[in-house]
Parts: C-alpha cells; sequence; structure tokens
C-alpha cells in the first residue's frame, strides 16, 4: 500500500524535472529572441515591396520571400566604411555556414549618380559572389530611405577645414566627391518586413548570431 | 704584515664592486636605443584591389607611435601609383558615417595613433595597380618635423 504513493511521487518528480527542462530549453535555447546584439522590430514593422535595379536584372523584396534579406547602404567610392561593413558581412555570412542560403545580402547604392549597375555588381563581387549591389528603383527610392530611416547626402572632399559655398560647388562639379550616409544595417524577415537593425560597430560574430537565432525562431 | 694595497682583500672588493657598478651603467646606456625614442610606423594594411573594376578609391590603415617628448604632426602620404592620397576621418554622428578630409593629424608626445576602419585613415584615389591578398603596396608619410617615413602596407581582409 505504501509503494502506490512512492511511484506516483517518483514519477510526479520526474515530470517536474522535464518540465524544468523544457522551459529552460524554451527560455535560453536558439529559438529565444534575446540578447540580441541588433535592435529588434517586435512586431516586424511592414513595410512596401520596394522595387530595385542590378545588373542582373530588376527585382523586389518579395523575390526573396523565405530569405532574410540584409540591406547595407554605400557607394563604391567609398574607401572606408562601406568595405568595412561589406567585409564584416562577408564574415557574417561565413560564420553561419549551413544557414547561409536561408540569407541575402543587398548593398543598396546611396550615390546612383556614380555608381552604375554593373560597377555595383563587380564592387559586391569583390566581397562575396553571393552578394548583390543594387540601386533603388527610381520610383521606390525616396519612400524607401524615408521608410528606413536612411540619411545620406553628398558632402565635400578637399582637404580643408572650413567649408565654403565655393568649394562646394567646386566639388559637385566634378565627381569626385564624398557621401555622408547612414551606417545601420537592416534585416528584413523572410516576409518582407522590417525585422532589427545593426549599427555599424557590430562585429560579424555578432550579426551572425543574430542571424542564427532569427533563423531558429521562424 | 700587509702587502701593497692592490693585493689585499679590499682591493679585490673594491675592484669586483666598481666592475659591477660599471657593467650596470654600460647596459644602461645600452637599452637607450635610438628606435625608442624615435617616430615609427606599424601594422600598415589595405583591402584587395582591382586596378580595373572602374572602382578607384581604397585606404590605407596604419599605426603611429611618436615615442618622442615633442608632438609630431602628419602631414602627408605617398603612393608611388595613385593619383592622390588623402588623410581623413570617419566620424559617426547619430548614425551617420561623415567621412572628413584632414589636412594633418597631431600624434601627442609618447602616444600612438591608429588608423582604422571606421576613424582615421588615408584615402588612396586612383590607384594605378591592383592588389591581391599579401602583395604589398609602399607609402611614404611626411611629417611636419620634416621627417619622411617609409612603410609597406600589407594586402589583406579585415582581420575581425
Amino acid at each position: 500500500m505504501k509503494k502506490a504513493p512512492t511511484v506516483v511521487a517518483h514519477l510526479l518528480k520526474q515530470a517536474c524535472i522535464f518540465g524544468i527542462i523544457l522551459l529552460s530549453l524554451n527560455g535560453c535555447g536558439p529559438n529565444a529572441l534575446s540578447e540580441l546584439n541588433g535592435t529588434l522590430l517586435d512586431p516586424a514593422m511592414d513595410i512596401a515591396d520596394y522595387g530595385f535595379n542590378s545588373a542582373d536584372g530588376d527585382f523586389n523584396v518579395s523575390d526573396f520571400q523565405g530569405k532574410h534579406l540584409v540591406l547595407a547602404f554605400g557607394y563604391t567610392y567609398c574607401p572606408d566604411a562601406c568595405p568595412t561593413t561589406m567585409a564584416r558581412l562577408n564574415q557574417t555570412i561565413k560564420l553561419i555556414e549551413e544557414d547561409a542560403d536561408q540569407v541575402q545580402v543587398l548593398l543598396i547604392t546611396v550615390d546612383p549618380l556614380r555608381d552604375s549597375l554593373s560597377k555595383l555588381k563587380t564592387y559586391t563581387n569583390t566581397f562575396h559572389t553571393d552578394f548583390i549591389g543594387a540601386a533603388v528603383a527610381p520610383q521606390d527610392s525616396a519612400a524607401l530611405f524615408k521608410t528606413l530611416g536612411i540619411y545620406h547626402e553628398r558632402a565635400r572632399t578637399s582637404a580643408t577645414d572650413s567649408v565654403s559655398e565655393e568649394g562646394l560647388a567646386e566639388d559637385n562639379a566634378t565627381d569626385d566627391y564624398l557621401v555622408d550616409h547612414t551606417t545601420s544595417t537592416i534585416v528584413l524577415d523572410p516576409d518582407g518586413n522590417w525585422r532589427m537593425v545593426w549599427n555599424f560597430e557590430l562585429k560579424p560574430e555578432e550579426m551572425a548570431a543574430d542571424l542564427k537565432k532569427l533563423i531558429r525562431a521562424q | 704584515m700587509t702587502g701593497p694595497f692592490w693585493n689585499s682583500r679590499c682591493y679585490a672588493v673594491l675592484l669586483l664592486i666598481t666592475s659591477i657598478l660599471l657593467g650596470l651603467a654600460i647596459s644602461g646606456c645600452q637599452s637607450e636605443n635610438p628606435a625608442d625614442k624615435a617616430l615609427s610606423v606599424d601594422a600598415a594594411w589595405t583591402r584587395p584591389y582591382d586596378a580595373q573594376a572602374g572602382i578607384s578609391s581604397t585606404a590605407v590603415y596604419l599605426t603611429i607611435h611618436n615615442r618622442t617628448d615633442e608632438p609630431a604632426r602628419l602631414i602627408s602620404a605617398h603612393i608611388v601609383q595613385s593619383d592622390t592620397i588623402e588623410i581623413h576621418q570617419s566620424i559617426q554622428d547619430n548614425g551617420i558615417m561623415r567621412m572628413k578630409p584632414t589636412p594633418s593629424v597631431l600624434i601627442e608626445a609618447q602616444e600612438s595613433l591608429a588608423f582604422k576602419p571606421g576613424g582615421h585613415h588615408m584615402m588612396v584615389k586612383g590607384l594605378q595597380r591592383s592588389l591581391d591578398v599579401g602583395d604589398r603596396l609602399e607609402i611614404t608619410l611626411g611629417f611636419a618635423n620634416g621627417h619622411s617615413i617609409k612603410t609597406t602596407a600589407l594586402t589583406m581582409w579585415d582581420s575581425e
């Protein structure tokens, strides 16, 4: 008579331990969108199905349905911040290994006047042959940059401390100018919604960890 | 019976002490390596670059060590195969990267300044040779005190 309660108690104890393990796995496992390095938009923000032009043809965000779309912003004449971002993204993709086919990296030019589509393709291929270099379709350009909060403006290049109107006019007349721009990288989820923002300082390991969590959470 | 002083134990001890002091003084002088008190450059690197791709800019990063007792001002940089090199500084301003050309950069006495991605860098315009990983690019830096330093940038991808 004494054995039954003991067995029940034992089973209850096992169930409790199992439950605790399950709860801890749920809370700390790769599915949990916690301790992310980027800024998560929760819920993801619905954005328009923007169009792009690339050397390999025109496309829309929706053409990448089922993949996380990583949007970097830059221009090919940029010597420092843009290649730094692209090199870090290349390393990020290497770090996520087998998940790489669930991610598409896209460099969007902030300098469409000088960045021809073929130049963009050559530039992105330097970093990774799967990266796509593109310009936002002209009819979508203003809306995309405004919605995603991407600032870009032509700056001057001459090595002087003061910026005169005369100097700016001189720079604008040539092809030798720089572009001030937002260096955040944006991640869209597989439904084309805005899911995350990475700031410039993030390391490849941190972005890769975020991507793995986002992919597992789908 | 006391012999000559130079035969005494006292003289031997004195000689030993003198030798030790002289040895210490000499080794002290030897540690004053001129390189320890100079201006030097190391860790120079640049990214792979395709001169035929129509992309006409790249960057060189390096570290300048000023081990002198005077501030040093970098005023120029030169690469034989390029049109121009400008000293630049990228500045983050509320998430916006503003790249600013700067005519010179001051390295305080006994300090080092690292040129690195997202900060100070040399913008190289119109480089006429391609660079693959492992290639070397010679760069000459000019300082306001009249000194110039030649260094070699190694071509590599960002080491993060």
